[in-house]
């Protein structure tokens, strides 16, 4: 009787025991500010931080392609961070939906960023984030390759046919894609797209009176399609990390990549390998070559927080010169914060912010608004590219496809 | 007599305080997920939470708008695919393995513990794995191909829309053919071994023995695996998510209903109606197969015996 009581005593205790710490409150254990993100290499910049101010954050992050659905389901179940690292579109829809609180009263600080960064933060004249770095998309590519066949950097898509032409034709592999990992497909589409498409029929696009399935849209989408040859030989079989790879052993003379990319290429790279990069060649040369520039991060504040200090002297810190040289130092990525780093001894940040100053004046693709519905534009993009490669559509196909894709929710085209 | 006194007085329906336990864990984890999924198929749910009251509109955009019920029709035809390549692969190699291990005399624990250690590795692992062993030009399933002069066999093996289906589908195969194997393997063990006692006295061969009483009593076990399968194969994601990503590439040729519901649901931040509808239509469709093939199963068993 006494051990059969002792067992119930036992399994009683562990029981009330896991009870009380699932319930004991996570500030006992942890910081007061939490804060989310989808890159680990933003780990190194919140460490330095840390180092600055007297509370600080508790920093995590999560797989770039399971961000999404951490996100949308930790603030469904009331759980979401204190401060989350969004894509420009998830912080507006996020602010929408009254997951993140305004910031335009709580931060007067905002008023120091350019319109153009704010406004991929902004809904409805309220902003939801403070707006932290640039990414471009262009064309990395092998200087030394390109030296050994007399190549330079094309500007012209002729130019750039010939270029890829050449070096196929000495045994080199041109491009280096993966087909597998569909996004890294929609990168090529932004790259050309930004400097080919006319600014006009993107704004004409996006309102409502343009469509995907005019002719410079689907015209755009054969010459993506006809740079297949010049990628390498099953390349619908690599991953992102396969096409790295290649790059970086010198296999492949270009690289169709974001400004994400530079800090990997350059830190893995062999020490005799130059990194040079372009933007998307032009149709015809009196054109101008744009960059595809979009706002790669932002910070929101939980609406249940607006009133946590901690939360807000971390998000006051952020719009600062000191936050945006200490993530200059940690990750060199083009900062939001205008006329604060001028370092001229990097000759690719000085590229980089070039880019930024000459950049598509609107999104259509990836990051675009027509990211906010479903089906949304990468998906469909992503997948249709495959389908493009593999000869299951064409570009008028595709381009159909999109349409009504992006009709079936986007306002304009209703 | 006091004993008996006690006995009498329990009441005939306190083993339903037994159940108890049980019913608020069924409840609380299986039920009511599922009534909260076809509730927020009916409203226009968004990040936080219920949004309008829209009826049956999510369903109507599923089954019969452009572009998603064509995606859905798709992730289907290639759900009843993965699950009958799966089901008719991994019941033939189960048996052939269990029948192969239940006639080996020594070793068999072994070839257990090597066939299951695939079961034991997680998806993501076995994704990334077969993901590198997969590669066209460096991948060593190519190049063993390339050097044994087989050539013509070598493929695009995830990044062909024809197979690549049959890939994943071959991958998930390897990673839990082991947990198949053995379940057969106590089937087999199970038919009493007078059955071929009298079939080798009256000189059957090893091969008419299993066909005439190994696989006939094999059946209801078998209808257990083509349940199991049947399951996995509708709620299969994770795999196909490791190797070819939440669109299913290439071009939506791996594309299945869980793959469908996940980028739906997550991905487009603004799906989780939609999201909660797939779910519901996965339930609906797995759920009342599931239930008849159950019933098979124990017509099955009971006309055996």
């Amino acid at each position: 009787m006494k051990r059969r009581f002792g067992v119930v005593g036992v399994f009683a205790f562990v029981f009330v025991s896991l009870i009380v710490v699932g319930l004991l409150p996570s500030a006992v254990i942890a910081k007061d500010v939490e804060l989310w993100s989808w890159r680990e290499a933003h780990k190194d910049v919140w460490d330095e931080v840390n180092n600055q101010l007297d509370d600080g954050v508790d920093f995590s992050a999560y797989l770039n392609v399971d961000y999404d659905a951490v996100v949308i389901t930790s603030y469904q179940s009331g759980m979401g961070p204190t401060i989350l690292t969004g894509k420009g579109a998830q912080i507006i829809t996020l602010g929408e939906a009254g997951a993140l609180a305004p910031l335009e009263n709580l931060l007067p600080e905002l008023s120091e960023f350019p319109e153009a960064a704010l406004s991929q933060v902004s809904s409805g004249g309220h902003i939801y984030g403070v707006p932290i770095v640039y990414q471009t998309l262009q064309v990395f590519y092998n200087k030394g390759i390109f030296r050994k066949y007399g190549l330079s950097e094309p500007t012209t898509w002729e130019e750039f046919l010939e270029t890829a032409e050449i070096l196929k034709q000495n045994g080199v592999i041109p491009i280096t894609a993966s087909g597998r990992d569909g996004w890294t497909l929609g990168l090529i589409l932004a790259v050309l797209g930004a400097s080919q498409l006319e600014e006009e029929w993107i704004v004409d696009l996006l309102a409502g009176e343009a469509k995907f399935t005019d002719q410079p849209f689907v015209d755009l989408l054969a010459r993506v399609r006809d740079l297949q040859a010049y990628f390498q030989d099953g390349f619908m079989g690599y991953g992102y990390g396969d096409m790295g790879q290649m790059f970086l052993r010198q296999e492949a003379a270009m690289r169709i990549d974001g400004s994400f990319a530079l800090p990997g290429i350059l830190g893995n790279k062999p020490a005799d390998m130059e990194v040079g990069m372009f933007l998307g060649p032009v149709l015809d040369e009196q054109q101008d070559r744009k960059a595809y520039l979009f706002l790669d991060g932002g910070l929101g504040l939980s609406a249940a927080e607006q009133n946590n200090q901690s939360a807000l002297e971390v998000l006051r810190y952020a719009t600062t010169a000191f936050f945006t040289k200490t993530w200059y130092d940690k990750l060199i990525e083009i900062p939001a914060l205008p006329g604060v780093i001028e370092d001229k001894s990097n000759p690719l940040f000085t590229e980089l912010l070039y880019y930024a100053d000459n950049s598509v004046g609107n999104l259509f693709a990836v990051r675009s608004v027509f990211e906010r519905g479903t089906p949304s534009i990468s998906t469909l993009v992503n997948a249709g590219l495959q389908g493009l490669f593999t000869g299951d559509l064409t570009p008028e196909e595709l381009a159909e496809e999109i349409q009504i894709g992006i009709s079936s929710w986007y306002p304009a085209f209703k | 007599m006091g004993r008996r006194k006690y006995l009498a007085k329990t009441s005939p329906y306190s083993y339903l305080l037994f159940l108890l336990p049980g019913l608020i864990l069924y409840l609380t984890f299986f039920l009511f997920p599922i009534l909260q999924g076809v509730k927020y198929s009916l409203y226009d749910t968004g990040i936080m939470g219920l949004g309008d009251f829209v009826g049956l509109e999510n369903y109507k955009r599923i089954l019969f708008m452009p572009p998603l019920n064509k995606t859905f029709y798709n992730a289907l035809q290639n759900n009843v695919v993965f699950f009958i390549y799966n089901t008719v692969v991994k019941i033939f190699g189960a048996t052939l393995f269990a029948v192969m291990l239940n006639s080996l005399r020594r070793g068999s624990q072994f070839y257990k513990t090597f066939f299951f250690i695939p079961v034991t590795l997680s998806t993501v692992v076995v994704g990334y794995l077969w993901g590198l062993l997969l590669n066209p030009s460096w991948g060593p399933i190519n190049q063993v191909l390339r050097v044994l002069g087989l050539s013509v066999l070598e493929q695009n093996w995830l990044g062909d829309p024809s197979i690549a289906l049959y890939t994943v589908a071959s991958v998930g195969i390897w990673k839990s053919l082991g947990f198949f194997m053995l379940i057969v393997l106590s089937g087999i063990i199970s038919i009493p071994e007078d059955y071929y006692e009298a079939a080798r006295i009256d000189g059957a061969s090893a091969f008419r023995m299993h066909w005439s009483i190994t696989l006939p009593l094999l059946k209801p076990t078998m209808l257990v695996l083509v349940i199991l399968n049947f399951v996995g194969s509708f709620e299969s994601f994770d795999l196909i998510y490791a190797l070819t990503g939440p669109e299913g590439g290439p071009y939506y040729s791996t594309d299945v209903l869980g793959a469908f519901f996940y980028r739906t649901a997550f991905s487009s931040l603004g799906g989780f109606g939609l999201g909660a509808t797939i779910a519901t239509l996965i339930f609906l469709i797995v759920f009342p197969i599931s239930g008849l093939l159950n019933v098979c199963r124990r017509k099955l068993q009971e006309s055996i015996g």
